[in-house]
């Protein structure tokens, strides 16, 4: 019987990441209705960038210190990325939103290798949750309980910041009605940046917390997101609750498909996620999708035309490119040759 | 002068609907935009605050020109904007509505506080913790007109509050409006009801197929009965 | 105004190619295929490996006079993009032989390639008994030691322990179940009364870690073996050392002594672990002398497993393509089969009988040394002397 209780909280431990990164899919799809395939790049880069910050400040502050820090920069990368790149596709059709995303997962992946070298990297230990606990004669990760009570926690922190401030009030709105909204002056441009930023810190925090447990590398991305997407179909695109719940679904269902289907558990969480879907399309804890309220008359072109300033960026950017045979080694060129190619071909 | 339109086109796409409006609100006028079903009232509307992308003229609201200004910008300089089809947040309670549309206090308008909300449309009152969701249409349409002056604006653009109303609805409605107009309201109202928009209004525009037609006070417009009979279906 | 700078760009590549096949009549190509963007850890390596050796090749002469290059490929991770490499490689690059490859699925599917294209291919990594048994066909050829070689040379160590409750784990896919079968065939082999007591299949780079240590740590084996590496190993690793899965328990392990594995543990790294890997700092003989001189003195980095690797791979097949003197397929075939090569490693030959590589392997314990994970007590196992008799690899492999 204490064998099954601790794999049912590693099982919860496992959750905790999972809820903080689908959670931030989950927001930032709500309100900008994309969906952000480079979530998993940003969760990746919370990881290294904690790693780096947690490797380079020692103690317990330079610790904790370290990941929340992290997070936040990576939340201020993704303001950047937000304006420079979402703002423009907004309007455009899912799959160049998704494409959009995708590409720039591929660039981080390239980038943190050019970064942070090929190999694996072992983020440090958190200070005060290096050991086990002992129940009942089983051994349970201390990191693992601190992991536990941090995800209902982080859940009412969001519930309070979405139920009891206006920040919460006026994107809770603009998941429904962002022409409203706006009619109501405000102004929905940073809304969606703000709305975007708390999601890809929500990304990082969970890549950052990873560090003592996981090894820190390129592939990641692509890890968590799959897992993610999982997540949130069950739980219901838009819904904090549903992500939470879903990631405990699914990550009880590995804990404990591993027991009795060693060879397939991954498929039983893609069964279940199945399941749910016939039963309920918009997932546990999704509604049905309403037609999205739009005013007539709005239309956005996909591709804002650039302005005379970023043609010049774009322009040199190219050039810069173009003459890199002159006067780069080998490999600097291959990396640069396949970077605008965003390696299609994967 | 509170807000003056001039040389407004609009179009969606390739239809041209608004043709060279022209219309001027003073400082605490009660203004009514008639016309029949698709005269182009609401497109009027979403024209001046900048919710139809494809548009030219100029509007200028209390001496600045907005014609160039994004929606919120435009809004939140006091021209508030009431919307026929309501669009109340369904899923936010009445007080978070009006969340949504506090705006801070501006010097020239009245400024409008939840409690003094409550006291003119008592019904949302009792309601205060209820989902957009579960609210009558009349309930909605005041919760609508009480979000807009949440953002203390000097003028309102109301379109067709009395829609699908019922007649004791209708009455709150007006003297709804009227106690506006005493606070220092500037309204414009889009109105197919005369009777109604007589009750409030000190002027009429009438607009026929995204033309304005006839211009003037209520009076003027009772003393030409062939105008109201060739645009207004009564 | 942004078209026209890409039409410049990819003149100035068109341009490129155009003095490339000018230059074509006087060069022998290699088409090389691997993960590069998914295995970076190990490809990184591997690349300046090749890159060294070619690099040597060319200063004493080339290939019979012939300047070798080597046109490098990208397959992701995917045996489908593998194979949509090699067929670029042969029909538009005009290659005279593939080589390359990492994952067992992928070696598979460029195997396969070749074999209906009537190619040379000569795998590099993949560890699969299948490439040159089960599967195996005439045009490929593998370097490194298989995984029965390697659960050989770790089986001999393992029989010798008292352990008799057995757990495994490893990646649910080729190379893992593979790893798993041959070990635990050859263990019952030499041990009758060893009992095996819990497996579990973690799919590849997606290890839930906790769970699956929990798990084994529940059936209470005496000694584990495992075949995780990489981010997967990392994992396993942190949560077994947490929850104390390793203590007063054995572990055998596949390839965790490779520089591109152990390194990644630092102070985290389990000791006294069976392992295969490449004691890089702890050989000395002449030929890997000059070999760590020579990549040193290029890289300033010391080398992973993957070096030897990519470097073994271009030297064995700048020997076969000179040998041959043609790129004729049959010719390249005919000199490799019990062609013997020098090699980091001491001499190797390319069997005739299954045309896998007498490459061996180191096998130690690993040891923590200054925070560091290293591999001690280290000793070279010949490739030739963990191959089954001549008999039984005739029944394994399919008649041509
Ligand atoms: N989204 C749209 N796309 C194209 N045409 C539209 C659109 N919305 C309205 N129209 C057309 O524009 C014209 C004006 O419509 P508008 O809604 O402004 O009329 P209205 O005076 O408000 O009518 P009602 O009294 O029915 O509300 C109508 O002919 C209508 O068909
Ligand atoms: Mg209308």
């Amino acid at each position: 019987m204490p064998f099954y209780i601790v794999q049912f909280l590693t099982g919860l431990a496992s959750a905790a990441s999972l809820f903080l990164v689908a959670s931030g899919l989950s927001i930032i799809f709500g309100v900008t209705r994309i969906v952000n395939f480079a979530h998993g790049a940003f969760y990746m880069l919370g990881a290294y960038v904690a790693f780096t910050l947690t490797d380079r400040f020692s103690g317990a502050l330079g610790f904790w210190g370290g990941i929340v820090v992290a997070a936040l920069i990576i939340a201020a990368v993704g303001v950047l990325v937000e304006m420079a790149l979402l703002r423009r596709i907004y309007h455009s059709p899912e799959l160049f939103q998704l494409l959009a995303t995708f590409g720039l997962t591929l660039m981080v992946e390239d980038l943190v290798v050019l970064i942070w070298g090929p190999s694996e990297l072992l983020g440090r230990r958190a200070p005060g949750f290096k050991g086990a606990v002992d129940f009942f004669g089983q051994n349970i990760p201390s990191y693992d309980l601190f992991l536990i009570a941090l995800g209902p926690i982080v859940l009412g922190i969001l519930w309070l910041l979405f139920q009891r401030t206006r920040w919460g009030v006026l994107v809770r709105a603009a998941t429904q009605d962002r022409d409203m909204v706006a009619a109501l002056g405000v102004n929905q441009k940073w809304l969606f940046t703000s709305v975007f930023a708390v999601g890809v810190f929500l990304a990082a925090l969970g890549g950052a917390l990873q560090i003592p447990r996981d090894a820190v590398h390129h592939a990641m991305d692509l890890r968590i997101i799959v897992d993610v997407f999982v997540v949130v179909v069950i739980g219901g695109l838009g819904s904090i609750i549903g992500a939470f719940v879903a990631a405990v679904l699914v990550s009880e269902l590995n804990a404990f498909g591993i027991l009795i289907f060693p060879k397939i558990s991954i498929i039983l969480v893609f069964l279940v996620m199945a399941a749910v879907l016939i039963v309920r399309p918009w997932g546990l804890f999704g509604k049905q999708e309403g037609p999205a309220r739009r005013t007539p008359g709005l239309t956005v072109n996909p591709w804002r035309t650039l302005t005379s300033g970023e043609q010049l960026a774009a322009t040199a950017a190219l050039i810069i490119a173009a003459a890199l045979p002159l006067f780069s080694g080998n490999y600097a060129l291959t990396i640069g040759s396949e970077i605008p190619r965003w390696r299609a071909c994967r | 002068m509170k807000l003056s339109v001039q040389d407004l086109n609009s179009h969606y796409g390739p239809a041209h609907i608004l043709f060279d409006i022209a219309l001027e609100v003073g400082d605490g006028e009660v203004v009514a935009l008639l016309g029949r079903n698709g005269a182009g009232k609401s497109t009027t509307f979403r024209s001046i605050i900048g919710l139809v992308e494809q548009r030219s003229g100029r509007i200028v609201f209390e001496g600045k020109d907005v014609s160039h200004q994004p929606t919120h910008a435009i809004v939140s300089r006091g021209l508030g904007y009431v919307p026929e089809e309501r669009r109340i947040f369904t899923e936010l309670t009445v007080e978070e509505n009006l969340e949504v549309g506090r705006q801070p206090r501006r010097p020239n308008a009245p400024h409008w506080t939840r409690e003094k909300l409550f006291a003119l449309f008592p019904n949302l009152g009792e309601m205060r913790n209820r989902p957009g969701g579960r609210m009558s249409g009349g309930e909605q349409q005041m919760l609508t007109i009480a979000r807009t002056l949440m953002g203390n604006p000097s003028l309102v653009l109301l379109d067709e509050p009395s829609e699908g109303l019922s007649p004791k609805i209708v009455e709150q409605m007006v003297d709804a409006i009227l106690i506006m107009k005493k606070e220092g309201v500037s309204i414009v109202v889009s109105e197919q009801n005369l009777h109604f928009a007589k009750l409030i209004s000190d002027r009429a525009y009438i607009i026929e197929r995204g033309r304005i037609c006839f211009g003037g006070t209520m009076a003027e417009l009772d003393a030409r009965p062939d105008i109201r009979d060739a645009h207004l279906s009564l | 105004m942004q078209r026209r700078h890409f039409l410049g760009a990819s003149l100035a590549i068109a341009l490129a190619g155009l003095t490339n096949t000018a230059m074509a009549q006087s060069e022998i190509k290699i088409g090389e295929i691997n993960s590069y963007s998914l295995l970076p850890a190990f490809t990184e390596p591997y690349r300046k490996g090749w890159q060294l050796a070619v690099e040597e090749i060319n200063a004493s002469g080339g290939i019979n006079g012939k300047k070798l290059v080597v046109v490098s490929k990208d397959d992701g991770g995917k045996p489908a993009d593998a194979q949509t490499a090699a067929n670029e490689l042969v029909s538009s690059e005009n290659v005279a032989m593939l080589a390359g490859t990492f994952l067992s699925n992928i070696g598979l599917a460029v195997s396969d390639f070749a074999n209906q294209k009537k190619v040379f291919f000569l795998a590099a990594e993949p560890l699969t008994d299948a490439i040159t048994w089960a599967k195996g066909n005439r045009y490929t050829f593998r370097l490194r030691p298989s995984n029965y070689m390697q659960a050989a040379m770790l089986a001999e160590a393992a029989a010798k322990l008292p352990a008799k409750r057995w757990a495994t784990i490893a990646p649910n896919y080729e190379y893992g179940q593979s790893a798993v079968a041959v070990f635990k065939k050859l263990m019952s082999e030499k041990r009758p009364d060893i009992q095996w007591v819990d497996e579990q299949w973690p799919p590849f780079g997606k290890i839930d870690a906790g769970p699956v240590v929990q798990a084994l740590a529940q059936a209470n084996p005496e000694a584990i073996l495992n075949v995780t590496f990489g981010a997967d190993l990392v994992k396993f690793v942190r949560e077994g050392n947490t929850r104390g899965l390793f203590k007063d328990r054995t572990v055998v392990s596949f390839l965790t002594g490779e520089p591109e594995y152990l390194d990644p543990l630092k102070e985290e790294t389990p000791e006294g672990w069976i392992v295969t890997g490449y004691p890089w700092y702890s050989i000395k003989t002449p030929e890997h002398d000059a070999f760590l001189k020579a990549y040193q003195a290029k890289y300033n980095d010391y080398p992973r497993l993957g070096s030897i690797v990519g470097y073994q791979t271009i030297k064995s097949a700048a020997a076969i393509l000179a040998k041959a003197n043609s790129t004729d397929p049959e010719k390249l075939i005919a000199a490799t089969e019990g062609l013997s090569v020098a090699s980091p490693f001491g001499e190797i030959t390319f069997r005739k009988i299954d045309h896998q590589s007498t490459l061996g392997a180191f096998v130690g314990k690993t040891a923590l040394k200054d925070g560091k994970g290293v591999m001690v007590d280290a000793v070279y196992k010949k490739g030739s002397d963990y191959l089954p008799s001549d008999a039984e690899v005739e029944k394994l492999r399919p008649k041509e």
